[in-house]
């Protein structure tokens, strides 16, 4: 695919935080792209660094942190070269962003009739009677009962899925290319989760949006995504389309992983196995590959020097030297069968 | 009911809940009148077989942890019974619980909480041997580096305090506490809801494993149906403070007999893309 045609392109982005013992790189080398109109997923475990990385991408990062390196290219525009009235123009107008909890995102105090409102007439301009016009389509569209009725509700009458559908209709209603999701169903149950990211996904292909949904959850990854980026220790270690990647995962990481989830559709005696290990502490300071310590494979090199995320196949990339090695190998041979 | 481990030999059931009801009165207005009620647990009949696991799911709010509450005493039925054993527990006073305890044990959701920060592991491990008076004290030491050993837990860990683990090794911690008194029954409420994906898989064979080595049986709440599938071999599915389907789990996942269970199995995502394309019909709001 072309480079003129990506909506969205995070190139070697490096995001560091300071804690009280100094400076920490929470996010490193990550580089990915978004398609229009796709959905990609960043899936990663706790402490990945996939929410810093969406949060770089909004620039929402709190006052402790900043982006050291990369660029965040938006549409040929570098977003962390804006000046502040520049992202805003960009920020719930180009880019939408909906989060885990609704309720913290949205304002307790205000109904959601005064929110949607608020949003779509600093967004597109319209008059206040437009803006509710538009707000009342809007929660039709994401399938509330008695949209009228429902703008003069206050957050809190509202279940966590309502809420949620809340968060899409006004994420939506600015018409954005791109919409961050970060984590969007998990605090909801599997029934009401379902229906969610049905909704998320039939919105945004009808207005020709972009997703970028970020998970740790493998079987949402499996039923909405397009491509995928999994996220370990701050780094992208492997990034693939969906389908390659639940079928010949390469990094070692990914392949744990997907050897770890139990299944729904599993046969009754399969064994479930397990990563070794946990994520190393202070993983920052680790010269060479993050995975080392719970790796299968790992050699001396391993946790020497790091491996680069590297094409490994068409569009397939992996950071890893085993799989560099296996395929360099195969070339070779290749090459001198020829 | 028969020995699911061995259909020939009937079985008496280690825990058994009969009609149990637990209530939460609403109260309104000054005089804190109570206006209505909250049925968490509406009239549930369960029975559990020694060595076997049964996997309660359901989704929040249907009332899968109040059972779990009920039946380690940590809140009183408003009506029914719960027998262990064939004895009546529901209602014992706390000198009673105290000789139960070492039969029947929990393990949390949230090993973040259910330790205590200011202990250190071996502490924590040794605390139930001295109250329960397990065993002499000069082989308490000996018994805590056992435990240790058991949920795969360096024996170092001893000196050092909850934070300093991760939360999988944490929930090692809870479990080892949980198996320490040596009990027949333990309840699993949520155990690696609270975990990463690749340490999920670690919890959930050390407890199949420990299953195996201990003769333990399990009361396994999750709302997760990949996670009570992998350990289960009962399934109970309860809906709004009512228990709607029992069943084997492959009888449970291959033929889902009530509504709700097949709402439930069909809107649980699958990790495999290919799968999607079938699924798409039911995903309609």
């Amino acid at each position: 695919m072309s480079e003129m045609n990506e909506l969205l392109k995070v190139d070697h982005l490096r995001v560091a935080f300071d804690s009280d013992r100094g400076g920490t790189v929470g996010v490193d080398d990550v580089s990915f792209r978004v398609m229009p109109g796709e959905t990609l997923a960043i899936v990663g475990e706790s402490g990945s660094g996939k929410s810093v990385t969406a949060l770089s991408i909004m620039r929402l990062l709190g006052g402790n942190s900043r982006v050291e390196e990369g660029r965040i290219m938006f549409d040929g525009r570098d977003l962390l070269e804006l000046d502040d009235p520049g992202m805003r123009s960009i920020r719930g107008n180009q880019i939408s962003m909906i989060f885990q909890e609704p309720m913290t995102s949205l304002n307790p105090v205000l109904s959601i009739g005064f929110q949607m409102r608020e949003a779509i007439m600093l967004h597109m301009g319209q008059s206040k009677k437009e803006a509710h016009a538009t707000a009342i389509r809007m929660l039709e569209k994401v399938g509330l009962p008695r949209p009228e009725k429902m703008m003069n509700e206050y957050p809190f009458a509202l279940s966590g899925g309502m809420r949620q559908r809340v968060m899409i209709a006004m994420a939506l209603s600015c018409k954005p290319k791109l919409l961050i999701a970060d984590e969007p169903t998990t605090a909801l149950d599997v029934t009401v989760q379902a229906q969610i990211m049905t909704l998320m996904q039939e919105l945004c292909r009808e207005a020709g949006a972009a997703i970028l949904l970020i998970t740790h959850d493998l079987g949402v990854v499996a039923e909405m995504a397009d491509r995928v980026v999994v996220m370990y220790a701050g780094q992208v270690v492997e990034e693939a389309d969906v389908f390659e990647l639940f079928e010949q995962p390469k990094h070692p990481y990914t392949q744990g992983l997907l050897k770890s989830i139990p299944r729904i559709d599993a046969a009754n005696d399969e064994q479930l196995e397990s990563i070794p290990g946990a994520v190393p502490a202070r993983y920052e300071s680790i010269p060479g590959c993050r995975f080392t310590n719970r790796c299968p494979y790992a050699t001396d090199r391993c946790a020497k020097e790091m491996p680069l995320l590297s094409a490994t196949g068409e569009d397939h990339f992996t950071r890893c030297w085993e799989v560099r090695r296996a395929e360099n190998g195969l070339r070779e041979e290749e090459d001198s069968h020829a | 009911m028969h020995n699911p481990k061995d259909p020939a030999v009937p079985l008496q059931p280690l825990l058994a809940l009969e009609n149990l009801k637990k209530y939460y009165p609403v109260r309104k207005g000054i005089i804190n009148h109570t206006v209505d009620h909250v049925k968490a647990v509406d009239g549930v009949d369960l029975t559990i077989y020694p060595g076997e696991t049964l996997g309660l799911v359901g989704e929040s709010g249907s009332g899968k942890s109040t059972i779990a509450k009920l039946i380690v005493g940590l809140e009183t039925p408003t009506e029914g019974r719960i027998l262990f054993d064939g004895q009546d527990i529901s209602r014992l006073s706390p000198r009673e619980m105290i000789g139960l305890r070492s039969e029947l044990q929990i393990v949390f959701q949230d090993p973040y909480s259910s330790l205590n920060p200011r202990k250190r592991v071996g502490d924590l491990l040794a605390e139930p041997l001295k109250v329960h008076r397990i065993m002499p004290a000069k082989d308490i030491s000996r018994e805590v580096d056992r435990l240790l050993e058991l949920v795969g837990l360096p024996k170092n860990s001893r000196g050092r305090y909850p934070h300093e683990f991760s939360g999988g090794q944490r929930q090692r911690v809870g479990i080892a506490r949980a198996l320490s008194l040596k009990p027949r029954l333990v309840v699993c409420d949520e155990p690696v809801s609270a975990l990463d994906v690749s340490i999920q898989a670690q919890i959930l064979n050390l407890l199949k494993e420990l299953q195996r080595e201990l003769g333990l049986t399990y009361l396994f709440i999750a709302h997760g149906l990949g996670a009570v599938k992998y350990v289960s071999d009962r399934i109970a599915v309860m809906y709004s403070g009512k228990i709607v389907e029992t069943g084997k789990v492959d009888e449970i996942f291959r033929e889902p007999k009530h509504e709700y269970t097949r709402t439930l199995l069909d809107a649980s995502p699958i990790a495999d893309p290919r799968q999607r394309n079938k699924r798409r019909a039911f995903h309609s709001h």
